[in-house]
């Protein structure tokens, strides 16, 4: 019983430690972006010899947004002849499929369909086999339900001049922020996950992620590290590992902003983030090994890195955490345990709340002229409960799925909102 | 412009308009700088200052509402080597009884269970809750398996509740200066949100144990943990969270 204890109690403190590295961490970042320069090294880059570019757009079950995403596209102020749009449908059942084969009729040369009706379910996967004689330079996914403005494709394209930059990504900026309180949050959120963290990432020369939509591949870079691994969910926080372990760049480009929906309901809200957690941690068993190994980096690069992998770890390290305190308190093995739990819970929200630190998004919010809505911060007790409990239910889950039962992954579509065209007519 | 036509802010303000400047500059980022270090020695070696208030608030609403409890000073870690000389508050309260005991269990079986009836869109609440709920089970199971077992008092949680808001006060200072004092925010808004903040930290701090010492008094003991690792940190944290929410508000530009 004693060595049980002796085992909790160390593990109290390490899991305090890393609470604090994290709390560390996003401070910094947030000082970086309040009091420092935005660094666009890449702004306002003009090459007369553009590069070709393949756009994939991934759908499944797409016809509510679908066509906006691609007449958009098709507007882009790029020349014509150097892009194409390839929409990966991939075994939809609804009207998709004859959306995009309308506008491969009405645009013949600029959108290609590619249909899947069989193979592994998945963008990854997806991805994977549409990839295989892609001859372009360079490769942009935008998910279907996302609205580029004219000049995005030009400014996410500009950074690949740098023959070092292996990935791009830009700034998600939600369209229907104003529908209710969960996606108001939301709408914090994601300003603090991209004004703050990715940015200070950018300034501080760290490691920013590739987040699998806005964002494209340098195609060389692409098939040096493999190509998509259908195996995993986050085919984007892979693609960011792998390309990091190969050495080269992956660049965050702030200005280059495109409206994307956020889940107006707590069901697809929570189905989400169960992706990116299980997806991310997938990753991290994967790739944690070689991070560990490789050595062509600072130090602060890789101790960053592996920071950003293990971020979804945090949530059932918490749990265990708290839990740990309450037994040692009880078993009076410590009187100082739930003095460090209660301080562990306070750290853990102000360092993993709603996956941002309340500091970073509240300064985010601010960079971002947000006014009122600054002050729904208090509210992000309540979706911090939310989102701790999801992450900590998704690992455990994932133990038993990925490791005892051994079961194929899923992939959890998310939720549309907007009105088909057939459905705006009607109103 | 007539002065009427001047906001209350407006004619605040314009007295200090003149050294308005000294917010975006070098020098006061350094003088904030060396302030906030100062104000750190000082909330250690000058803490039994911030105690003696804390004391001093506990035994007034002790006077106040008339009841037997008595505040007293507690050392920290132990009384031969006093780092810390903590307020507490000494109270009788009965450990739980089998009685009590099943009504907890029954009871947070209840909460559970109701919460789950909650619409979709309180879905935050009843996670909320539930997750409250988890120290309660942690509680119940524990005293399932060591049923003699139950060494926790509210003088000893007062010690942890004081040291740990003494310490989340000092980590939100630093916050509070990076976020607010040196953002562009209006000047009376910096200055009130700022009061606003000290004055919970002196007094709302011991009005908030106080609270959750008389639900203990009156419920029971067996929820001490629920207080201590949920409700009261993220309490502390979302009251200052409101103030800096509000201070950043107003200080925020349409972009």
């Amino acid at each position: 019983m004693n060595t049980f204890l002796l085992i909790l109690s160390w593990y109290l403190y390490i899991f305090l430690t890393l609470l604090f590295i994290y709390f560390v961490r996003h401070f910094i970042f947030t000082l970086n972006r309040a009091f420092r320069s935005q660094g666009a090294m890449y702004l306002g880059i003009e090459d007369s010899r553009l590069p070709t570019v393949t756009i994939f757009v991934p759908a499944h079950n797409e016809e509510k947004v679908i066509a906006d995403a691609l007449n958009s596209l098709l507007k882009q102020d790029y020349p014509a002849h150097l892009y194409k749009i390839i929409p990966l449908n991939d075994r939809s059942t609804d009207r998709t499929k004859e959306i995009i084969d309308q506008f491969v009729l009405l645009h013949p040369g600029r959108i290609e369909a590619f249909h899947r009706n069989s193979g592994k379910a998945g963008k990854s996967a997806a991805l994977k086999e549409a990839c295989e004689n892609i001859q372009t330079d360079i490769i942009i996914v935008f998910d279907a339900d996302y609205i580029p403005a004219p000049k995005l494709l030009l400014n996410l394209v500009s950074p690949f001049v740098d023959p070092e930059v292996g990935s791009v990504m830009g700034r998600v900026v939600p369209l229907n922020s104003g529908r209710n309180l969960l996606t108001r949050i939301l709408d914090l959120e994601r300003s603090a996950g991209y004004q703050v963290d990715q940015q200070a990432r950018m300034n501080m020369g760290l490691l920013p992620q590739y987040g699998g939509t806005v964002g494209g591949v340098r195609t060389q870079a692409l098939k040096e590290i493999g190509g998509w691994d259908d195996s995993v969910l986050a085919e984007d926080t892979d693609v960011t590992m792998r390309m990091f372990l190969k050495g080269w760049m992956v660049v965050y480009q702030n200005f280059c902003e495109c409206y994307e929906e956020v889940p107006e309901n707590w069901q697809v809200r929570i189905k989400q983030v169960r992706r990116w957690a299980r997806g991310h941690n997938q990753v991290f068993f994967k790739e944690i090994k070689n991070l560990l190994k490789y050595k062509q980096i600072r130090l602060i690069d890789k101790l960053d890195a592996i920071l950003l992998l293990g971020i979804f770890m945090m949530g059932p390290l918490t749990f265990v955490g708290w839990g740990a305190a309450q037994v040692l308190y009880f078993a009076g093995y410590s009187k100082t345990s739930l003095l460090v739990s209660s301080l562990g819970a306070f750290i853990a929200f102000s360092s993993l709340g709603n996956f941002a630190l309340f500091f970073e998004i509240g300064t985010a919010a601010f960079l971002d002229g947000y006014q009122k809505r600054i002050r729904l911060l208090p509210l992000g007790v309540l979706f911090f409960f939310v989102s701790m409990t999801t992450v900590a239910r998704t690992f455990f889950g994932q133990l038993w799925d990925d490791y005892i039962m051994r079961k194929e992954l899923t992939w959890d579509k998310t939720t549309r909102y907007r009105l088909t065209p057939m459905h705006r007519r009607k109103q | 412009m007539p002065l009427n036509n001047y906001s209350l802010e407006e004619r605040l303000v314009e007295p200090f308009r003149s050294i308005r400047w000294l917010a975006v500059t070098p020098l006061l980022k350094l003088f904030t700088f060396i302030c906030l270090v100062l104000f750190l020695v000082f909330w250690w070696f000058e803490r039994s200052m911030v105690f003696e208030c804390w004391g001093g608030t506990l035994s007034r609403l002790t006077h106040l509402l008339e009841l037997p409890w008595h505040v007293g000073i507690a050392q920290w870690p132990d009384p031969a080597h006093a780092y810390l000389a903590v307020p507490t508050l000494e109270i009788w309260i009965v450990p739980p009884s089998t009685w009590v005991w099943w009504s907890f269990v029954l009871g947070t079986g209840a909460v559970w269970m109701i919460t789950g009836r909650l619409k979709q869109s309180f879905l935050p609440v009843r996670t909320a809750v539930r997750f409250l709920l988890m120290p309660l089970w942690i509680t119940i199971v524990w005293f399932v398996v060591f049923p003699l077992k139950f060494n926790h008092t509210i003088e000893e949680w007062s010690r942890i509740y004081f040291l740990v808001s003494y310490g989340s006060v000092a980590i939100l200072s630093i916050i509070w200066t990076f976020g607010v004092l040196w953002f562009p925010i209006p000047l009376f808004t910096k200055l009130l949100m700022s009061s606003l903040w000290i004055i919970y930290t002196l007094f709302g701090v011991p009005v908030l144990f106080f609270i959750s010492c008389m639900l203990l008094n009156q419920t029971s003991l067996l929820l001490l943990p629920t207080f201590a690792l949920g409700i009261v940190p993220l309490v502390q944290l979302g009251w200052f969270v409101a103030f800096y929410s509000i201070a950043l508000s107003a200080g925020s530009k349409t972009r």
